[in-house]
């Protein structure tokens, strides 16, 4: 290390922290996440309630338009600006202020997505696009809701140039280092991200816009399905990626302690990187088109995406364990008291650590083969993912929420804040085992996801998932209840966090290097090595069978844009 | 043990490999069972209804 | 790069778990038959009524005991919407779609397939039990998804 590289780091012991304006950039992505969420949390409690057959929908407002809603809201909108709004403030407080030009290009990717995210709420307003988050086809929206979709993606790949392009600067001027974890942990995030976003660019820009615009006549829905998926489990390891980067660099620093090695979380997001998105066919187990063989192939692969999950689990508890210890704590058990259970910064991450080892073990379920019979489409999945990225991840995005909001605002952190959140993980974690166990053993039985009030002319197995003790649709509205008494309380608290609470400095919690930091290997910096790997492992396993698909493709659909209405 | 964990407090650096871990492997152990059983429980009821 | 004993022994746990899993779906699967339904065939779903099968839907005896159920699924019903077969019956479903994506799902069974259109699926169930069986779409079709379901009636011997 030379002199200059010295001075940087001593200026930046002295005053360390996020750039002001790289602040605002962070708040506005923040806000834009938080008004999504409260909308859509609404939307979900019309739909536990009207899906228990507790209240009627009014005419204007179809289930299925609210259900588009709530899955566009939460899990796209909700958790990109959210992640966005963590890596702007988290780049800019591990590498200093962004450089005016790629905050520039960061406003520029948040207004793209913006216009997008509008545009594309607009016309699920409209009930011109009630398709669903996974918008299927044949089912057709109208054109400019593909428009909306598409200029979300492009805004998320600008601002990803804006935050690689900053790391990369680093990077080249100092050779040799090795790569802070968090700017490491955001690369492979949004480098997956940017690889699987690419199969829902082409199948929305080349086959489903041109096909609603009429521009086709028909469309290959294997092909789309398959592409969708393509992207869309990915997005699921986008979601989980800056969850376990606050596990893996927040939560150590809020207990008192350190990461316990850095190799292994390093190692751990490469393997996501890897291993997230040949994986797609196993949302596809029950379907036509594809073959045995090559499911199976997706299948084996999907299991290796969860060694770096079984990495984490041990290298987070290992992080408590050895924290509570150097702090004195004995036994086997009683050095658990050591952590900081009163604080709800360390308090919703680590339940949402516990929820996910349901929801893992759900995960694997879901993606054994044959095995999904059981479970596919049904709400057991529902109750899944709304254990995984609406528990685990949320949690874990609430208690980011109570240290980032006041720093960005210049506020402090107060006791009440503390109150309101701990309250509010509770209630999230009372509100979602109600919901999503009732939902799992519902799924068990049968029950479908994704449908309205029905009991099929009163058979005697729909009226039953009505009359179960635990596992009964009511449960599952009950649940949305509290559900969104907790929304609402966090929707109060972001509200305080930024323009209520005394003014004051809020510190970023992030840990120190691991021990073995200087030891990490250096081939784990290799991106292109890793980025050549994600591509031959696509290509080996998606290959083929869309070969396959295009060649031996069935006479394609027309546009059924009639049936959503 | 306790020495060992009199050792790590004195010095910060001496690395992860000096505090007892015990918890830590009981924990995944038991994540690991409750894995197994959970993804048979499901797969007889698989078989069962096959 | 540095691993604790503990964790390699946690690792070698659970990687042997995940082999243990795909090791037992993997036999189950390709020595007993019991695959995902994966049906290769296609038809064109506009023009299914000048489709050698699925222009007449319905149920046809195979033996004693064996029945090919062929069914259309369509917004938002299948064709035939009941079909009735003897007890101990073993039934096998060839559905394929007129129109969007469709499931042809029968709760507390085995089968729970997807039916994409242009393309056939299959899956096989023995009714050992009498009595009314619910089947159910369970793929998102349109403002009518939740009224599509029909009836599988097993009667007693």
């Amino acid at each position: 290390m030379n002199i200059t590289n010295l001075a940087v780091d001593i200026t930046q012991q002295v005053k360390p922290g996020v750039d002001p304006k790289d602040k605002k950039l962070t708040i506005y992505h923040m806000s834009v996440a938080f008004v999504a969420f409260i909308i859509g949390v609404f939307g979900g409690l019309l739909q536990g309630l009207a899906r228990g057959g507790l209240i009627p929908l009014p005419s204007w407002l179809g289930y299925y338009q609210i259900l588009t809603a709530h899955g566009v809201l939460l899990a796209l909108v909700f958790t990109t600006y959210f992640i966005f709004g963590f890596f702007f403030a988290g780049i800019s407080y591990t590498h200093g202020p962004l450089s005016k030009g790629l905050r520039k290009l960061g406003w520029t990717g948040f207004t793209v997505m913006s216009i997008g995210a509008v545009l594309a709420t607009i016309m699920i307003l409209m009930n011109e696009a009630s398709v669903l988050y996974t918008f299927y086809a044949p089912l057709a929206a109208h054109w400019l809701f593909y428009i909306g979709l598409t200029l979300f993606v492009v805004g998320t790949w600008i601002s990803s140039g804006a935050i690689l392009t900053h790391f990369y600067r680093w990077k080249k001027e100092n050779p040799g280092e090795r790569s802070p974890l968090f700017s490491f942990m955001a690369t492979a995030t949004l480098l997956l991200w940017i690889v699987s976003s690419l199969g829902a660019a082409v199948s929305i820009l080349f086959l489903i816009l041109p096909w609603a615009l009429g521009l086709t006549d028909s469309v290959n829905v294997l092909l789309t399905r398959t592409l969708f998926w393509y992207f869309g489990h990915p997005l699921v390891y986008f979601w989980i990626m800056p969850t376990y980067m606050v596990w893996y660099l927040v939560v150590p620093k809020l207990i008192g302690g350190r990461l316990f090695s850095s190799s292994l979380a390093k190692l751990a997001f490469v393997l996501f990187l890897l291993f997230s998105t040949p994986v797609g066919f196993h949302h596809m187990l029950m379907e036509s088109g594809v073959t045995e063989f090559w499911k199976f192939l997706q299948t084996v692969l999907t299991f290796a995406v969860v060694i770096p999950s079984l990495l984490t689990a041990f290298s987070i508890f290992a992080t408590f364990e050895q924290t509570g210890r150097e702090q004195g704590g004995k036994g086997l058990f009683s050095w658990l008291k050591k952590l900081p259970w009163g604080d709800v910064r360390f308090f919703a991450p680590f339940m949402g650590m516990m929820f996910f080892i349901p929801a893992g073990i759900g995960g694997l379920i879901n993606a054994s083969f044959s095995l999904n019979a059981v479970v596919h489409n049904t709400l057991w999945v529902v109750g899944h993912f709304h254990l995984t990225v609406g528990t685990t991840v949320i949690l874990t995005f609430f208690g980011m929420a109570y240290w980032l909001l006041p720093m960005l605002t210049g506020r402090r952190f107060t006791k009440h804040a503390n109150r309101c959140g701990i309250v509010q993980t509770w209630l999230w974690s009372i509100g979602m085992f109600l919901m999503s166990g009732a939902m799992h053993i519902l799924g068990l039985f049968g029950a479908p996801r994704r449908t309205a009030y029905a009991t099929y002319q009163d058979a005697p197995q729909a009226v039953a998932w009505f009359e179960g003790i635990f596992a009964s649709h009511i449960t599952v509205a009950v649940g949305g209840v509290i559900l969104t008494a907790a929304g609402v309380l966090m929707f109060y608290n972001f509200i305080y966090l930024t323009l209520l609470a005394p003014k004051g400095e809020t510190e970023f919690p992030m840990t120190p290097d691991p021990h073995d930091m200087k030891d990490s290997p250096k081939f784990l910096e290799n991106w292109k090595l890793w980025l050549l790997i994600t591509a031959l492992l696509i290509v080996f396993a998606y290959t083929i069978p869309i070969y396959d698909m295009i060649v031996n493709s069935p006479p394609g659909s027309p546009l059924f844009n009639n049936l959503i209405k | 043990m306790s020495e060992m964990n009199k050792q790590k407090s004195k010095s910060h650096t001496s690395g992860e490999n000096h505090t007892s871990l015990k918890t830590t492997l009981i924990f995944t152990m038991t994540l690991g069972v409750l894995i197994l059983l959970s993804w048979f429980a499901v797969f007889f009821l698989f078989l069962e209804r096959s | 790069m540095h691993i604790h004993k503990y964790e390699k022994i946690w690792l070698i746990f659970g990687v042997g778990s995940l082999v243990l899993f795909l090791g037992v779906i993997g036999v189950a699967a390709f020595a007993f038959g019991h695959q995902p339904p994966s049906h290769m065939a296609t038809v064109d779903a506009e023009n299914l009524d000048q489709d050698p099968v699925f222009s007449e839907p319905g149920l046809t005896k195979i033996d004693e005991s064996t029945y090919r159920a062929t069914l259309v699924a369509q917004a938002f019903g299948y064709n035939p919407n009941r079909i009735e077969v003897p007890e101990g019956s073993t039934v096998l479903f060839e559905v394929t779609s007129a129109d969007v994506v469709h499931s042809f799902t029968i709760p507390g069974t085995n089968v729970n397939f997807m039916v994409t259109p242009g393309h056939v699926n299959m899956a096989e169930h023995t009714f050992n039990e009498p009595g009314e069986y619910l089947v159910l779409c369970n793929e998102y079709c349109g403002t009518g998804h939740h009224y599509m379901s029909m009836t599988i009636e097993v009667v007693p011997r």
